[in-house]
């Protein structure tokens, strides 16, 4: 930066070279913020973001993970809309009975939580539960059956106005036995009463009675100021979209439960961020991990990949209502044209399974003799000239009655497996003359076309609840304005799903629900495409993380880290 | 030269009357994106989503928020609120709007004011420098790196700073504004954790700002010191470097702060890339959570609010440029 | 006697021809080499192998007779089947089972991938030609719209009563108070994707600047003497509009212009980038830089390289436009204003 020399600037007309004030300003300026910048990262280590807690054994144990959502909120009446809330507010407040996670054999069944026990009349109609007597709320006050009766009017009051309850539409009244037992009372008898009765947390009603229903929408945010909570966890800090910090509640009536002191998760939109900072040795855990990243942490030894079921099918879904998709047959032969297992060993990288059915393989009610279409091209081209597709241009794709079959495949834009998928099945249906066109739409754009039967295919996917109720997606009363896009239509299943709906137990529903699976095999409304498991990453040292496809965090209390003794 | 406080009050009163005018325009522009946020398609809030919630309840819901309305209506109702001071309810995140501008708004306001005194600091010495050195080697060098860098887009510059500076060299955290212990922390260590936070997104807005700002700078100068004012500063003997600190910069500061304020419009459309890139909780990611869940009342008030600070920032810089144009001043 | 500051005609013309040549050393890029490199932007070869390869990797290639296709690091050619090792165990094919059954250049191929592979094998050069030509036509019409939107606008405004344009001033600056990004996502999420709608909200949303410019010029000139003569001589207003004080305000609109392409195809990346502008599987620079923000660590270049061609494009872009101001508009190198043409 020597002056002088070269420079014919307008000072140098009758003064010597300006040892300028303004450049030592400069200097003085630059040199400022880096030093700023520089001290600041001298100041932290310059080594990550590293919690402290995991380098010195004595404090107590804590654990650190990512979240792609924030938690929306901690009254579950107003705010179940994510899986991340549900999974916290898991942790926070109690169930009468807990689902276990044991359905791939049989039906669920329920371990005792608020609830140690329960019977049911002779009727089948009136289901009691006997409470413990040593659960309390956090600041102290006893849970009792008031909580449970007043709950279960707050989850069917129209003025809050909960999403799932019309899960509670067959009981009348839940009465007050004494205050540790509690009596539901059901208009009638069928297959999930127990599951209805007990869906939903227990909610401190000797504070959140204070506001009126009516005004409980209005003011979502009080809850969250005035929390007492009852499970293994309470909610220490909640700083919205950056983090919520669990931490043990010395209240709860299980003293050995939890085994960590603190969870923390970090809120990070961005799930590749969530890999740096587990590789750098910031984070605990990390779950919604994706396969390719999975197989890049498994070769790792201080990291560990828990990979997990969900109750989660991927599928195509054929519009009916237009030709050639109306034909069971021409479905068969696109089905058989796609690879599925490729697309699984591609996009998964084996952390998937190729799907037969819209109950998923690791669900009891699945029928184990169904296996999915093979992958027969060959088969698939002759099925397409028998019903009068041929190439008569030579163009490569197939024409019937001078129509082509081209038709546009689409999928929502967020779901990064999805769009590869798409451009891997429509190179496959090239090869037996089918042109489709790849087109990814932003995901409520794309909802709405579908309920409104705008598309020719899509590309989508179900979560199944154990309730196993497959009428929103089949029954042909859901086309119009439900969730049958394809505007699917077959007398047989809409009896067979109402009549399993009807069931007076689950095991009883068995049979339609076989035979249901059954034509749904052969007619193909939708392609069955694969059955996607979750990863979580998890440090080698936290120990006992056993996720499973009700809650990644299901056994949240029972995780600990190796140094600690339980 | 009678710079009178009647000259004053004119142009203050100019002042006011384009800030009214400017306020009228959005409040225009804010009713437009109002209704045409309706041709959104989808339904607000991810709860309507889930196929298990039957079609009563999700109109129940619509109810209760006040979507069945007639659009004018629901139009007067928010207008109203507005006037109040009630932004709405946050249909995703279940709470008062005003809260959550109240929560983030204070992150953006630092992310861009910390970009801006990068700009700032960096332009203004970037550009006398190169001012002092006009047309010298060292200046054309610098014409070509502020070009360079000022045409880099910040959400690329932002991914690329992260991936060297956070990931392949571990200096600074990959995102988020504090660590995870940082309330046991001192204040001074919390400070300094902030400003560690603060780095890499700082740079990607402000570094190309101030390469931008720099060019500006650098032509300011080089106007100002071939007024006559200074020439005959010049003749009278002081020195060139004092002449430009001075004269030259301060009348140059007048257009330079009105810079900062335009600056912040530009730099405030920078932060909603950056801060979804580092995972910054600024008003920039909420609305853009809001836009992804259609959660009209959020994304209004965070358009609004954007708005309402390019606003602010304007009309501080004319401001600004009043008091420091010497023209205006006593001799 | 003002000092005129010593900048010579030959210095400012350099940064004019550096801006071109690098402006047509891209678009020739992007419009002529497809040409040549071939490969599709959306083949995958062979993810579990191939994808996410560094920049400069090469793979060989082997074709099945039933229509799929293997890479492997290396393949070794025995007797009556070829091994391909780098697959994630040594796979063995047999040579019968090989497209026009023999090792003939249908079976065994060999693929290089100059920029590397995204994870789902795809070439990021090909990938990067396409984005290209999306991107340059996006910004390319975008000006054009803004220019057909601000150039009448500008002087009409310029042209009118005081009152008049008093009023649409304020209307203009309230209107870009606005973020530009904000109204960019909002309108996107409305419209359909697709080139089409990109160009549209991004001309509706950036026409401001260059009709302020406009405006700006047309009244400046409307006072100086050969408008007044042109109005004495009987010239109607849009006579004089048309004839005088456009062809002047062409020249800072031009500049304007090219500062405005450089904007819109930043623009464009960063609402793909959003995930509101163009959807892939289509390629365009903004969407690459997307997919390449979840391969970061393990594939840089899948992000770097759109990005570098983003900001190449855009300073080939902003280097016109300074060139240009060097040239046309002299106001901003100090010397007194030039006369008027």
């Amino acid at each position: 930066m020597a002056p002088g020399c070269a420079s014919h600037g307008p000072l140098d007309a009758a003064a010597p070279p300006p040892r300028a004030q303004p450049a030592r300003l400069a200097h003085l300026a630059i040199f400022l913020m880096f030093g700023m910048i520089g001290f600041g990262c001298l100041a932290m280590g310059c080594s990550g973001d590293r919690p402290r807690a995991s380098a010195k054994p004595a404090r107590p144990s804590i654990a650190v993970g990512a979240t792609i959502a924030d938690l929306s909120g901690v009254n579950e009446l107003l705010a179940s809309d994510i899986q991340f809330t549900t999974d916290i507010l898991d942790q926070l407040f109690l169930q009468l009975l807990s689902e276990q996670a044991d359905f791939a054999e049989h039906p669920p069944t329920f371990a005792p939580e608020l609830a140690t026990s329960y019977d049911w009349s002779d009727d089948h109609r009136a289901l009691t539960f006997h409470l413990r007597e040593d659960a309390v709320w956090s600041d102290g006050v006893p849970i009792t059956a008031e909580d449970v009766r007043w709950t279960w009017q707050a989850q069917v009051s129209p003025e809050i106005a909960w999403s799932y309850a019309d899960l509670k539409d067959a009981i009348t009244d839940v009465e007050v036995i004494d205050p540790h037992t509690v009596r539901y009372h059901f208009r009638e008898a069928y297959a999930s009463q127990l599951l209805d009765a007990v869906e939903g947390k227990i909610l401190p009603k000797h504070i959140w009675s204070r506001i009126p229903f009516a005004e409980w929408r209005q003011k979502a945010d009080w809850f969250r100021d005035n929390l007492v909570t009852s499970g293994p966890f309470r909610l220490a800090t909640w700083r919205p979209a950056e983090e919520v910090v669990l931490e043990r509640n010395e209240r709860y009536f299980d003293p050995a439960l939890p085994k960590l002191h603190k969870v923390v998760f970090r809120v990070a939109p961005d799930a590749a961020t969530h890999v740096e900072q587990l590789l750098a040795g910031a984070l605990d855990f990390a779950c919604g991990v994706t396969p390719g990243d999975g197989a890049r942490i498994a070769t790792r030894s201080d990291l560990r990949i828990v990979a997990f079921d969900n109750r989660q099918y991927d599928y195509i879904s054929w519009n009916e209502l237009r030709a050639p998709f109306d034909d069971p047959e021409i479905r068969r032969a696109l089905t058989l044209s796609i690879d599925r297992q490729a697309l699984v060993d591609t996009l998964f990288k084996g952390y998937a399974r190729v799907a037969s059915s819209p109950i998923p393989s690791n669900i009891w009610a699945h029928d184990p003799e169904l296996e999915p279409l093979p992958y027969d091209p060959a088969a698939a081209r002759r099925i397409l000239a028998q019903k009068g597709f041929s190439d008569g241009d030579g163009d490569g794709t197939v024409e019937r009655d001078g129509r082509p079959f081209a038709f546009e495949l689409t999928t929502n834009s967020s779901n990064r497996i999805r769009t590869a998928a798409l451009v891997m099945i429509q190179e496959q249906l090239r090869k037996v003359g089918i042109a489709a066109t790849p087109r990814t739409i932003e995901i409520h754009a794309l909802t709405e076309a579908n309920t409104a039967h705008d598309f020719d295919a899509t590309v989508s996917g179900w979560s199944i609840d154990t309730t196993l109720d497959l009428k929103p997606y089949f029954h042909s009363s859901a086309s119009a304005g439900g969730y049958n896009f394809g505007s699917y239509r077959n007398a047989e299943v809409d009896r067979l799903l109402e009549a399993a709906r009807r069931a007076p137990t689950p095991e009883a529903a068995l049979p339609d629900l076989l035979r249901t699976q059954q034509i749904l095999h052969a007619e193909q409304p939708y392609t069955f495409l694969w059955e996607p498991q979750r990863l979580c990453a998890v440090r080698a040292d936290l120990m006992d993380v056993r996720p499973n496809s009700i809650s990644a965090y299901f056994n949240l209390p029972e995780w600990r880290r190796r140094a600690t003794t339980d | 030269m009678a710079a009178s406080r009647d000259d004053r009050l004119i142009v203050i009163r100019a002042l006011l009357a384009r800030l009214t005018s400017a306020l009228l325009a959005s409040w225009i522009v804010l009713t437009a994106v109002f209704f045409l946020l309706r041709l959104l398609p989808g339904e607000p809030g991810t709860i309507f989503e889930d196929p298990r919630v039957p079609q009563e309840q999700r109109q129940r819901l619509r109810t209760i928020y006040g979507l069945d309305r007639p659009l004018p209506e629901q139009y007067v109702r928010w207008l109203g609120g507005v006037a109040r001071g009630e932004w709405g309810y946050s249909l995703s995140q279940h709470r008062p709007v005003g809260q959550i501008l109240r929560e983030t708004a204070p992150n953006t306001l630092l992310l861009s004011g910390a970009a801006l005194l990068l700009e700032l600091g960096l332009g203004l010495a970037l550009g006398v420098a190169a001012a002092a050195r006009a047309d010298s080697v060292a200046d054309r060098g610098m014409r070509i790196l502020s070009i360079t860098l000022w045409s880099l887009p910040t959400f690329w510059l932002g991914l690329m700073l992260m991936a060297a500076f956070a990931v392949a060299l571990p200096l600074f955290p990959p995102g988020a504004m504090r660590s995870v212990d940082a309330d046991e922390l001192g204040l001074g260590r919390r400070v300094l954790d902030l400003l560690w936070h603060l780095a890499l997104p700082a740079a990607a807005i402000g570094v190309p700002a101030a390469a931008a700002t720099a060019r500006f700078v650098r032509s300011t100068v080089l106007e100002r010191l071939g007024e006559p004012f200074v020439q005959s500063a010049r003749a009278r003997g002081l020195s060139a470097g004092r002449v430009l600190w001075t004269h030259a910069l301060r009348a140059g500061l007048a257009p330079i702060a009105q810079l900062a304020g335009l600056s912040l419009a530009a730099l405030l459309s920078g932060t909603i890339a950056v801060e979804v890139v580092f995972g910054w909780p600024g008003i920039g990611r909420a609305t853009y959570d809001a836009l992804v869940a259609r959660d009209y009342p959020l994304l209004l008030a965070g358009t609004a609010l954007s708005a309402a600070f390019v606003l602010a920032g304007s009309f501080l810089a004319e401001l600004l440029q009043t008091w420091l144009d010497p023209r205006l001043r006593d001799a | 006697m003002p000092d005129t500051p010593p900048t010579t005609g030959r210095r400012r013309t350099r940064a004019l021809r550096a801006g071109l040549a690098l402006l047509a050393t891209i678009v020739a890029a992007v419009a002529l080499l497809p040409a040549i490199w071939t490969r599709s932007p959306d083949r995958q070869l062979d993810p579990a192998v191939a994808g996410l390869a560094r920049p400069g990797s090469r793979f060989d290639v082997v074709h099945r007779a039933d229509g799929s296709t293997l890479a492997a690091v290396a393949i070794e050619v025995a007797a009556s089947e070829v091994v391909l090792q780098g697959q994630p165990r040594p796979t063995r094919i047999a040579i019968g089972d090989l497209a026009g059954g023999g090792l003939g250049p249908q079976a065994l191929d060999s693929q290089f991938f100059p920029l590397g592979s995204d994870e789902f094998g795809r070439d990021v050069a090909a990938r990067l030609l396409a984005g290209g030509r999306v991107s340059l036509a996006v910004a390319g019409w975008t000006v054009l719209l803004i220019a057909l939107v601000a150039l009448p606008l500008g002087a009409a405004t310029g042209s009118a009563p005081p009152a008049v344009d008093r009023f649409v001033l304020r209307a203009l600056e309230g209107l870009q108070a606005f973020p530009r990004l904000f109204l960019l996502l909002g309108l996107a999420a409305i419209v359909r994707p697709g080139v089409l709608s990109v160009v549209l909200i991004l001309g509706l949303t950036g026409w401001i600047p260059m009709a302020r410019l406009v405006r700006a010029e047309v009244r400046g000139l409307r006072n100086r003497e050969f408008v007044l003569a042109a109005r004495s001589a009987g010239a109607g207003r849009a006579r004089i509009v048309l004839r005088h004080l456009l062809p002047n305000a062409l020249a800072p609109a031009l500049i304007e212009a090219s500062l405005a392409a450089a904007s819109a195809i930043v623009s464009e990346a960063a609402l793909s980038f959003l995930g509101f502008g163009l959807q892939p599987p289509a390629a365009s620079w903004g969407n690459m830089i997307a997919d390449g923000r979840t391969a970061l660590t393990g594939g840089w270049w899948v992000a770097f390289f759109p990005g570098a061609a983003l900001a190449l494009t855009a300073i080939a872009f902003n280097l016109v436009g300074e060139g240009l101001r060097d040239r046309l508009d002299p106001r901003s190198t100090a010397q007194p204003p030039a006369a008027p043409r």
